[in-house]
């Protein structure tokens, strides 16, 4: 009975085990993840943050979020603009990551023209001088 | 303790095991910024504001509302994320995430400090925690669980010993889970619960207060001042409908027993062989289950689309209760394959043995 125990207990610990291991094989080349890194590492934080997992899927949005929080006071909050016929799942999406690059400034939303560009950003009380600090793309 | 190989060689085989997990973890999170997921909406978010305006309040000011960030949330891993990138200059999403392998590590050594077993089995415990899928997970780099387990495993690994210190390293611990996460009030409700169970009036009144003094009260009066009273976006007691725990227990179970059911399976086989393990470790298997449950019930009170809600969060909440059972599963499995069973050890009630 003992030898029973010790055996499905041993079998247990070693498929465990094993299927800890199978799922924690890379998800992608061990090259591929280092040459990944040391681009990371070595770039500054302007190429770093604009490819970082939040921004590098939306470059034009993002640049503009990256010189926008360049320019503007951290005082001062935000006010993006987007047309209001984008979906309001996309429209979430993009105010988040607004308000990631731009924290701590709260990103207010607005829907509507947002002029030939498919966003708007403006710092938010807009300064007397708005049209100087609106960043498009 | 003869085992199926000798001593030295299941400590450099389990040895590798946590080098090679830690050695994912840590390729999976330095790779990139962190930038996804909750760490995005939430966590980076608050820690950004944290570390660039040097005020508490700006947790609120980037989501006064409430859309995404979760204002009434803990701020001790936004801090973290801040007080960590502050060494190295301005905040920085890259340099966040080498917290995640020291984190990874902090938990696989905790999880090896409160396995009671001889020191090959407790790296055991520890390689298991390193191997988790949670820590390799790329958008869950930055995400406040890792710290949330770190702490717990710390007061599971305090939770029976007889120093002087225990206790109040262990309240300690409890209180910064509920500074944390709100599953750490949870968590810490139920460590004070079986204390008291166990009739450990001292520890259950130190871990209480310490727990008040500094887990819940300082923040919640904060947060009250600056925004006032504030209803939990995800679950509220006007939510409440007892039938959506029907609905939560077929999602969870779609979504979480079906898929993990071989785990689940082994797991309980490798306790029902290890009668033994299950009497010394009843406060840890009943407070797993206590903890499990509420975290159930709370779907009764969600404000969002239930099998959303489980599918998004299950693996994650899942996961304290996943690593705090490692230890348990690894006692179980050496009292079933050592042909010495375990050396006398010390039990959750009190008693002293040998460590």
């Amino acid at each position: 009975m003992k030898t029973v125990r010790r055996a499905v207990a041993l079998l247990l610990v070693v498929s465990g085990f094993a299927a800890l291991l199978f799922r924690a094989r890379p998800d992608a080349p061990l090259s591929a993840s280092i040459s990944l890194m040391r681009k990371f590492w070595g770039a500054n934080e302007r190429t770093r943050r604009l490819n970082s997992p939040a921004l590098r899927e939306h470059t034009a949005f993002g640049l503009a979020l990256l010189d926008a929080d360049e320019a503007w006071p951290l005082q001062s909050d935000a006010r993006l603009c987007l047309p209001s016929a984008l979906a309001p799942g996309r429209v979430e999406d993009l105010r988040r990551r607004a308000a990631f690059v731009l924290s701590p400034r709260f990103v207010q939303m607005a829907r509507g023209d947002s002029g030939p560009a498919p966003f708007a950003l403006e710092p938010w009380p807009a300064p007397v001088s708005s049209k100087a600090s609106r960043v498009v793309p | 303790m003869a085992f199926v190989i000798g001593s030295r060689a299941r400590t450099l085989l389990f040895g590798a095991l946590v080098a090679l997990g830690l050695l994912g973890v840590a390729v999976v999170a330095v790779r990139q910024p962190a930038g996804a997921g909750d760490y995005l909406a939430i966590w980076g978010l608050k820690a950004r504001a944290l570390s660039r305006s040097g005020t508490l309040s700006s947790l609120f000011r980037v989501d006064p509302a409430g859309l995404a960030a979760h204002p009434e949330y803990p701020p001790l891993w936004p801090a973290t994320l801040a007080v960590f990138s502050s060494l190295a200059g301005p905040y920085d999403d890259l340099i966040v995430t080498l917290l995640w392998p020291l984190l990874a590590l902090a938990a696989s050594l905790l999880a090896m400090r409160a396995t009671r077993a001889a020191a090959p089995e407790k790296i055991l415990a520890g390689a298991a925690l390193a191997l988790l899928p949670y820590f390799r997970t790329p958008v869950y780099v930055g995400y406040a669980e890792a710290l949330l387990v770190v702490l717990l495993l710390g007061a599971l690994s305090e939770v029976d010993r007889n120093t002087p210190g225990a206790p109040f390293r262990l309240a300690l611990f409890l209180a910064l889970a509920c500074l944390t996460k709100n599953e750490g009030l949870v968590a810490s409700a139920v460590f004070i619960a079986v204390l008291v169970g166990a009739r450990r009036f001292r520890t259950a009144g130190i871990a209480a207060a310490l727990v008040l003094l500094v887990g819940i009260l300082p923040w919640a009066l904060y947060r009250r001042a600056l925004l006032g009273p504030l209803a939990l976006a995800d679950f509220s007691v006007a939510s409440f409908r007892p039938d959506k725990l029907v609905l939560a227990a077929r999602a969870i179970t779609a979504e979480a027993i079906v898929p993990s059911s071989l785990w689940l399976i082994g797991a309980a086989v490798l306790l029902l062989l290890a009668p033994a393990t299950c009497r010394r470790r009843a406060a840890v298997l009943i407070g797993m289950l206590l903890y499990v449950g509420t975290l159930f019930l709370s779907f009764a009170f969600s404000s969002l689309d239930l099998a959303w809600h489980v599918r998004w969060s299950w693996d994650r909440l899942a996961l304290v209760p996943i690593a705090l059972i490692i230890p348990v599963l690894v006692e179980a499995a050496v009292e079933c394959i050592s042909t010495e069973g375990l050396s006398p050890s010390r039990t959750f009630t009190g008693a002293t043995g040998v460590h």
